[in-house]
C-alpha cells in the first residue's frame, strides 16, 4: 500500500507543529512526504517574465534552502521526502501540481494553525472540495476545561 | 428419559443466558444446562437481560419469543447488534413456530419447540456453542491472516459497519464484480477478502494486486504472464495473476491508477473470459471474479477520460463504500481494545487496558490515516508500555499536543441541530464511561430513547 502525504505551504511561511505532525503521521503510516510551497505572484505571460525573473530566482534560492532544511530533517528520520515550489495563482498552481502527481492520501496545511483570515475565502478552502483526500489543519490542543 | 448420558460431552461449556417469562421453563433449562457444565444466567425480564448483555458478553442466548415489554425477536436484534458472533436459540410454543422460523432467518441459530426434552436442549445448545467456537476461531484466524493489514475481517458495532457487513453478506454469493470505494486505511482489502471468504469461490485462489505499484510493462507481465522467449530474459513460460486467480477472486487495488493500455487488456480479458500471455498467440481461458478498489472518484476519472467507461461499468456492478474512521467514532474504543489484544498477544506483554487519559486521547483523535493509522498507534503504544495499562505517554506525542481539523473549517457552516445532539450525547457518554442509565439521567431522557438515539447516530 502506497501512502503519500502532502504538506502545502504558502508565501514562505512554515508552521512547525504542522511539520512535526506530518513527520509523526508519515512514520506511523510509512508514508512519503511531499513539501509544496506555493508563492502568490501575478504573472501575466509566462514566456516573458521580465522584471519578475530576478525575483523568482531569489525566491527559488530562498525557498529551496528553507524546504531543504525541513526535508533534511525528515530524511534523517528515515522518511522519503520530496520538495516543490510553485509560483503564480495559488489555487491554480496547487490544482495543477496535484494533477501532475499520483494521488495523495492526506493533505496538511503547513503555513499556520488555521487558514489566514482573508477578506474572501482562502484559496485552499476554495479548492478543498475538489480534493480526493482529507485536508487537515494542525493546531495546538486546547487545555481541558 | 435419562440425563445420565451426556450428548453434549464433546461440546465446550459456555456462558449461557436464558430469558423466559415462564418461571418453570427457566428452572428446567437452568437444571439441564448446568448439568451439562454450562454457566447459566436466567432472566424473566428481557429488559434486564438486555442490560446485563450490555455489561457482559455471553456465548449463547436462549430466549422465549413471546414476552411482555420486549419480545424475543427484538431481543435477538439488539443482542446481535451488540455481539454479531453471539449464538441465539429461540424457545417457542407451537403457536409461534412461524415467528421462530422468521427468527432463524434473522440470524438465530435454531429454535427449540416447547415442550422440549433435555436431549434436544443438549443437542441444540451444544451445536450452537460449537458454531460459536468455529466463529471465534475464524475470527482469530482472520486476525492472524490480516496481521499485515488490519486484523479481522470486520471490527465494529457502529451502524455503518453493520451495514457494510450486511452488504458484503448480500453480494458475496452473487459472483458479480464489486467496486470498493474508501479512503486509504479504511480496510478495502479486508472487505474484499471478506467477499471472497463468504463467496462460493472461497476454496479457490485469492490474488491481490496493487495497480499503483508497478510500471505498465511490469504490470503487463505480472497480470497476463508471458510465453517462453517472449522477450530477453523470458527463459520460461510464466502464468500471470489472472491465470493464477482462476476459479477464485482477483483483487485489484488502486484500480484508478491502471494505465490506459492495461485497462484495454483487462477489459478484453473480462469480456472474453480469457487471457493472452505476452508473446502468446493462444488465449488461455480464465474464470475469475474481480473485486476492485479505489480511493479516487472513479466516476470523475471516467468523465475526464482518464478511465475507460466500459471497464468502469464492468467492474462497478455493485459498489461498496467504506466509511472513514472519523465517521464511526463509536467504534474507536472497540478497535483500540481489539488492537491491544492483537499486539499484546504478538509481543507477549501483559497489558490489561488503557488509563482514562490515554483513552480520552485515543477517542479524541481524528485519524486521517483511518484504521491503519490506529493500528500503528496501538502497536507503538503496546511496545512502549511499561506497566499494566497504556498511558498517555505511550502514545505518539502529537495526540496530546495537537488537534486536527478537517475542512470545511468550523464557522464556515453552522452545524445542524442533529449534529449538535449527536456530539452532546457522545460527550455525556464519554463522561459517564459509557454507562447508559447515568447518561440517560443526565440527558433527561429515558433509556429507550437514549438507545434509539445511539442507534440512529451510530454511537454503539
Amino acid at each position: 500500500m502506497l501512502q503519500r502525504t502532502l504538506v502545502v505551504m504558502e508565501n514562505e511561511e512554515v508552521c512547525s507543529p504542522a511539520i512535526d505532525y506530518a513527520r509523526e503521521l508519515a512514520l506511523r503510516l510509512d508514508a512519503e512526504v511531499t513539501l509544496l510551497m506555493v508563492v502568490e505572484m501575478a504573472i501575466l505571460d509566462r514566456t516573458w517574465l521580465g522584471s519578475k525573473r530576478s525575483a523568482i530566482s531569489d525566491l527559488d534560492d530562498r525557498v529551496g534552502r528553507q524546504l531543504a532544511a525541513i526535508a533534511s530533517d525528515l530524511l534523517k528520520g528515515g522518511i522519503s521526502t520530496s520538495v516543490a515550489l510553485r509560483v503564480g495563482d495559488p489555487a491554480q498552481e496547487f490544482v495543477k501540481f496535484l494533477a501532475e502527481r499520483p494521488p495523495f492520501q492526506a493533505v496538511i496545511w503547513g503555513s499556520g494553525e488555521h487558514l489566514p483570515e482573508h477578506p474572501k475565502r482562502h484559496w485552499l478552502s476554495k479548492v478543498a472540495d475538489s480534493l480526493e483526500c482529507p485536508l487537515w489543519t494542525v493546531h495546538s490542543r486546547r487545555p481541558p476545561n | 428419559m435419562s440425563a445420565t448420558s451426556n450428548p453434549n460431552q464433546e461440546h465446550p461449556p459456555g456462558r449461557v443466558m436464558v430469558v423466559d417469562d415462564e418461571a418453570s421453563a427457566l428452572k428446567s433449562l437452568r437444571r439441564i444446562l448446568e448439568k451439562l457444565g454450562h454457566r447459566v444466567s436466567t432472566y424473566s425480564d428481557p429488559v434486564r437481560a438486555l442490560e446485563r448483555l450490555e455489561q457482559q458478553p455471553y456465548d449463547l442466548l436462549l430466549t422465549d419469543l413471546r414476552m411482555p415489554h420486549l419480545d424475543g425477536m427484538e431481543l435477538l436484534d439488539r443482542a446481535k447488534f451488540m455481539y454479531p458472533g453471539l449464538q441465539v436459540v429461540i424457545i417457542t410454543g407451537f403457536a409461534s413456530l412461524e415467528g421462530a422460523v422468521q427468527a432463524t432467518k434473522k440470524g438465530a441459530y435454531h429454535f427449540l419447540a416447547k415442550p422440549f426434552t433435555p436431549e434436544e436442549v443438549a443437542r441444540v445448545v451444544g451445536e450452537a456453542l460449537e458454531q460459536k467456537q468455529l466463529h471465534d476461531q475464524a475470527h482469530a484466524q482472520g486476525s492472524a491472516q490480516g496481521a499485515e493489514t488490519m486484523g479481522p475481517l470486520i471490527v465494529g458495532n457502529s451502524a455503518q459497519m453493520i451495514r457494510v457487513a450486511q452488504v458484503i453478506a448480500q453480494i458475496a454469493p452473487t459472483d458479480c464484480n464489486v467496486l470498493i470505494i474508501g479512503q486509504s486505511g479504511t480496510g478495502k482489502e479486508l472487505a474484499a477478502r471478506a467477499i471472497h471468504a463468504q463467496s462460493p469461490r472461497a476454496g479457490g485462489a485469492w490474488v491481490a494486486f496493487n495497480c499503483a505499484a508497478l510500471s505498465p510493462e511490469l504490470m503487463d507481465n505480472e497480470l497476463f504472464g508471458h510465453e517462453k522467449d517472449a522477450f530477453t530474459g523470458a527463459s520460461q513460460t510464466k502464468a500471470g495473476l489472472l491465470e493464477a486467480a482462476h476459479g477464485g477472486t482477483l483483487f485489484l487495488d488502486e484500480i484508478g491508477e491502471m494505465p490506459p493500455a492495461m485497462q484495454v487488456k483487462l477489459l478484453r480479458a473480462l469480456q472474453e473470459r480469457e487471457v493472452l500471455r505476452v508473446g502468446g498467440t493462444r488465449p488461455v481461458p480464465v474464470d475469475i471474479r474481480v473485486v476492485a478498489a479505489t480511493s479516487q472518484d472513479l466516476r470523475a476519472e471516467v468523465n475526464l477520460g482518464a478511465f475507460r467507461q466500459d471497464l468502469y461499468f464492468r467492474l462497478n456492478v455493485v459498489t461498496l463504500e467504506l466509511p472513514r474512521l472519523a465517521e464511526r467514532t463509536g467504534d474507536i474504543p472497540l478497535l483500540a481494545h481489539f488492537f491491544l489484544d492483537k499486539f499484546k498477544a504478538k509481543t507477549g506483554k501483559e497489558v490489561l487496558g488503557f488509563t482514562e487519559e490515554a483513552m480520552n486521547l485515543i477517542t479524541g483523535y481524528a485519524y486521517p490515516g483511518n484504521v491503519r493509522e490506529m493500528m500503528n498507534i496501538m502497536e507503538r503504544a503496546v511496545a512502549m508500555c511499561q506497566g499494566p495499562l497504556i498511558q498517555a505517554r505511550d502514545l505518539p506525542p502529537d495526540l496530546a499536543q495537537v488537534e486536527l481539523t478537517a475542512f470545511p473549517q468550523p464557522g464556515e457552516r453552522a452545524p445542524t441541530l442533529e449534529e449538535i445532539e449527536r456530539q452532546y450525547i457522545e460527550h455525556i457518554l464519554k463522561l459517564t464511561g459509557g454507562r447508559r442509565i447515568r447518561t440517560a439521567a443526565i440527558l433527561g431522557i429515558d433509556r429507550v430513547s437514549l438507545w434509539r438515539k445511539m442507534k440512529k447516530f451510530g454511537l454503539q
